[in-house]
Formats: structure tokens, sequence, C-alpha cells
């Protein structure tokens, strides 16, 4: 009985938190244009996160406050490096969904593969997909232990 | 068919096939493995020294922390076991300066040596616990300085040197090593293993030259005695066993994925505490290096002492007490649902016992999520080892016209959709692990409800991994 309560209170979380998420992504309002002014200096980015919503023009300017910097964007092929006094632009639309880590492209200092900024493009489903899909496999598993007949 | 179903599973032989045994019982085996490396590791040390300090233009750092530690723990130790320390370069020297030979069978050390002389109470892998933990703390510092990487890659090399001609052996591999650690933990999920192929043989067999060698080979370089050896875990690999041993009793086999987890012999606190540092060492690097937050980036790299304190006391604190202290919630609620086992109430296990024992469920998902860190990091930053080929030291070489190769991430954006179906088979893989330990105690459903907290704090675990990649 205990064990069953559990489940059933599991597969109920699992299916909280798919709605839960899933409603969020509804409240996205796509199509607006986004003009943000990111800072890099060793070894970060300010903001060091920014959200945009799918369809959304994104117009970034980069400054470089100390060394030059660049801003290579996975997933989107943009790459722009910014100088100290010399700032750069770069104009895109967001047309895919999910996180995407902006990176330094030009070699900073000793921290420089690891100076990272995140642009999130809602809907994040890919996220929300993957939580939802460790809920559902923690669930799967525990169910497989609870119904396969063991060997004796 | 050489292939067989023992009490322990499914095996095959690999010494069956007349070359792989000529191959391994070869005293060129691990000779011919070492050398290569040996190579690659003079190479690492000079370029480290003398080369550029820019860490992503210097061989040392790219081919050490990059390209080496993404093959080692993405492909070696899940398919290899210890493989690695089979062909690692760095106890090489104080070995041959131990044995007086290279190639050919030298002189060795009585097996007393190492075995009374090494202090009891470092006869675990506490040490290895501590020095990976040092290593990794100031990680911020060593996968980024060429100097350093080369520091600390002498600094190995010469407690190697030093211990192996105090106590013979394998004494800085078995016990200090902190790679040795873990690759012994995750080894165990490896389908290779080094084990004897009938234990009776050697119960029988008195001389026992696996342990004190004979003019063939030496005695067990890692103080193992193979016939009682159950577990991948301090097994080298160096193969001296198979050479040594007269009545042909010692194989390699292939068998399946992950079957030393569910051994209860040989499980302690000490391996458990690897399995809590190293998945939380996994999440935290994670988090510092891969994640956005400039501040812990700057605190990991000593911007200021006060500010590498917190950052100290954050990393160890995690690593000692916090994964620890919510492994131990778990599992004490586990217990308290699974209730007392059935029949004799005496063999209940204690809750440390059962903390112990089921801090092994932590190996896949451990192991997975270092996976899934270092395929983000190969990825991203693996083409800066192109120039590197032609330039090792940066200072503007163009050896084989690859300098001009500029960084190039490799499908920097389809990472993710690698790693959320590794994360998702390591979640599952270590609940069933966690259940197959708890059923060594319980009964089955006692068994089930003692799982349920544990898979709850294991899918916490991975949707922290999916909540920093996604």
């Amino acid at each position: 009985m205990k064990t069953l309560m559990s489940m059933i209170m599991f597969g109920a979380l699992g299916i909280v938190l798919t709605l839960v998420l899933f409603q969020s992504v509804k409240a996205a309002e796509p199509g607006a244009v986004r003009e943000w002014t990111i800072t890099a200096q060793q070894f970060g980015y300010t903001p060091a996160t920014f959200r945009v919503n799918k369809g959304d023009q994104v117009k970034i300017t980069l400054k470089a406050e100390d060394v030059s910097h660049g801003f290579y964007l996975d997933g989107y092929d943009v790459s722009i490096v910014a100088r100290p006094k010399e700032d750069a632009h770069v104009e895109f639309d967001a047309n895919k969904i999910g996180k995407f880590p902006y990176r330094c492209s030009e070699t900073c200092g000793s921290l420089h593969p690891f100076m990272v900024g995140e642009l999130t493009v809602e809907p994040n489903s890919p996220r929300d997909i993957s939580l939802t899909l460790a809920v559902v496999v923690m669930v799967g598993t525990l169910a497989y232990v609870k119904l396969r007949k063991e060997r004796a | 068919m050489s292939a067989k179903v023992t009490e322990q599973g499914w095996r095959l032989d690999l010494t069956r096939y007349p070359l792989v045994k000529r191959l391994l019982q070869h005293r060129a085996f691990q000779l011919l493995l070492i050398l290569p490396n040996l190579f690659f590791f003079v190479l690492v040390i000079l370029t480290g020294l003398i080369g550029t300090p820019v860490g992503n233009r210097n061989f040392s750092i790219i081919f050490v922390w990059i390209v080496w530690w993404a093959l080692l723990i993405a492909f070696m130790v899940p398919f290899g076991a210890r493989i690695w320390c089979t062909m690692c370069p760095i106890p090489a020297p104080g070995e041959w300066l131990d044995h007086l030979a290279i190639l050919r069978k030298g002189k060795e050390k009585k097996l007393a040596i190492a075995a009374q002389g090494w202090p009891k109470r470092f006869k675990n892998i506490w040490l290895q616990n501590a020095s990976f933990l040092s290593v990794a703390l100031f990680s911020a510092i060593i996968l980024t300085r060429p100097l350093a990487t080369s520091l600390v890659l002498l600094a190995f090399i010469g407690l190697a040197i030093a211990l192996s001609l105090k106590f013979g052996k394998r004494v800085f591999c078995r016990y200090v090593c902190p790679v040795g650690g873990f690759i012994g933990l995750y080894s165990m999920t490896a389908p290779l293993e080094l084990r004897v192929k009938d234990p009776s043989v050697c119960l029988k067999h008195t001389e026992k030259e696996c342990i004190q060698g004979s003019p063939n080979g030496y005695g067990c370089p890692w103080l193992e005695y193979p016939g009682n050896m159950v577990r991948n875990t301090y097994c080298g690999m160096c193969t001296e066993c198979l050479k040594t041993c007269p009545k042909d009793n010692v194989t390699v086999n292939l068998r399946l994925f992950g079957s030393d987890l569910f051994v209860a012999r040989g499980r302690g606190l000490d391996e458990a505490y690897k399995a809590f540092i190293m998945t939380t060492c996994a999440v935290v690097y994670s988090v510092v290096m891969l994640g956005p937050w400039s501040w812990l980036k700057d605190w990991a790299n000593i911007h200021s002492i006060p500010e590498f304190g917190a950052y100290a006391a954050l990393f160890l604190g995690s690593n000692l007490l916090i994964v620890p202290g919510l492994w131990l919630l778990a599992v004490w609620i586990g217990q308290r649902l699974a209730g007392k086992p059935s029949g004799n109430t005496t063999n209940a296990p204690t809750l440390k016992k059962l903390w112990i024992d089921e801090a092994y469920a932590l190996v896949p998902m451990g192991l997975i999520g270092w996976i899934a860190f270092s395929l983000s990091f190969l990825f991203v930053n693996g083409s800066y080892a192109i120039p590197l080929l032609s330039d090792p030291f940066g200072w503007g070489w163009n050896l084989i016209g690859t300098v001009d190769f500029h960084w190039t991430p490799f499908v920097p954006d389809l990472v993710k959709y690698i790693q959320v179906p590794l994360l998702l088979g390591g979640l599952s893989l270590s609940i069933l692990t966690a259940y197959r330990i708890a059923r060594q105690h319980f009964a089955q459903s006692q068994a089930f409800r003692l799982t349920i907290p544990v898979a709850a704090l294991l899918t916490i675990i991975t949707s922290l991994f999916m909540f920093l990649y996604l």
C-alpha cells in the first residue's frame, strides 16, 4: 500500500511539474525587438544571462572593458569581437528555442575558455521536457523494479 | 563458443585467443603502451615549463585537460577499466629505478616492505580522496596555467619515484594518485576484468608467484592477490600475474557493464566518499567552469584570499558534508520506509552500512555526469588542439601546417541532445543499482521502499545537471 501511494505521489508530481512548466511556456509573447548591451570583462559578461522570446529580433552591442573579447553564440552562428573603446554590434532573429551559451572567441587570459554567458530563448522546452523526462524515468525505473519478477 | 555464464554472470575469456594471450604475457606489452604516453608526458612537462603561458595555446593544457581527460573519462574508464593505469607513464621512472630494469625482469623489493612498511591507517583511498580534492580545489589554476599543470605532474612523478624507491611496488598508484582513486571506483562499471579462472587452483597452489614474483614477472605491483580479487577497483591491469602464474590460471574477461557494483565484499567508507566526491565535483565543475557566474570563477581563480576561502569552504563543504549528508538523509528515510528485514533481524544492516553500500549507486550517475560535463568541454574547445599539433609550445611554429586553424566549436548546440539521454540513462542505471544493492539486505518490497527516497535524490541530482546544461 505504501508502495502504491509512493508511486501515485511521484506520478502526480511528474504530471503537476509538466503542467506547470508548459503553462509558463504559454505565457511567452513573441515578436518584440530586444536590445541588449553586453559588457565583457575578464572572465565574464554583464549581463551574464538574458532571456528573449522565440521570434524576437535581438540586437546586441558588445563592449570590451579591459582587453579584446568575443561573443560567439552557440547554435546561431553569431560571432563578433569588441576591442576596448571599439564596440561591436550584431542582430539576429531568435528563431531557435532553448538555452544557448555565448562564449568569448578571443583569447583573453587564463580563464578564457570558461568565459561564458547564457541566452535563453523562451519557451525553453528542451529543458522543460528533459526535466519532465527525468521524473518519468525515475517513476518508470521504480515501476520496472516493482513489477518485474525476480529470479529465485 | 568461449563465452560462458559463471556465478558472476556472463564472461568471455579473451586469453582463449592465442594472439591475445601471447600479447598479454609478453614482457614488452606494458612498455609498448607506456612509451608513446611517456613521449607525450615529456612534451606536456616541457611545454608547460617553457612554452607560452597562454593556456589554450599551450599543448600541456589542451592535451591533458581536454584531449586526455575526455578520452579517459568517456572511453578508457567505462570500457577499459584501469587500462589507463596500464599505460600511465607517471610511475614508470620510479619502477624502472626500483627494478634497475626496463624491459627484462629486474630485481624487486620484498612484498613485506610495502605491505608492512606503508602505514596501516593509509591502506585505503582516503589519501586519494584528499589528493583529488586538493587538485580539484585548485583546478581553476591547474587547468588553465601550463606551468601549474607541469609542476603538478612533476610533483606526481617525484612522489611516485620516492615511494617506489622506499617501498617498491606501485604504492603511489594504489594509495596516493588522485586520478587512480576515481579510476578504481569507476572501473567497476567496465566490461573488462582481470581475474583468476578458478580460485580453487589458487587455494591449492602454495608458491603464489602472483604475489611473490617469478623469473617471468613481478609480484603484483598493486599489492593485490589475484586469487582473491572480485572487483576491478585495485587491479592496475599491469598483466604481471598473467606472466607469473605457472598454472595458467589468470585471464582477462569481457563481461557485462557494471558487474562489480553488486559485489558486497570490499565496500568501505573511503570508497563511498570517493563516490560522493566525484558526483559532487561533476556538478561543481559544471557550475564553475561551464556556468555564466563569473564571480564564482573569480573566487575559484584566487581573485582574493577571502573569496577563495569562501569558495574552498563551499567546495569542501559540499563534497564532504552536504552531499554525503543528503545521501544519509535519503537512506535514513528509506530505511524507515523499509522497516526491519524479515526473518533474522539480528542481521539488520545499520544505517552506516546502508549509507555506504547505497553510495555505490552514485557510480553510474557520477561517471555519466563526468562524461556529460567533459563532452560539452570537448565539443566546444577540442579544436584548440589542432593548431597545437603544429605549435605545441606556442612559439609560432607551423610543423604540419595547422597553426592557422581557428577555434571552431563542434556542433555546440547539439551536445545537449547527447547529454540528456546519457543523464537519463545514468539516472535509470543508478536507481537500478540502488535497488539491487538494497536487495542484498532486504526482501523485494522493503528494498523497493528503501530505493524510493534514494531515487528521488538521484533525480534531483540529474535535474541539476539538466538545469545547468539546458
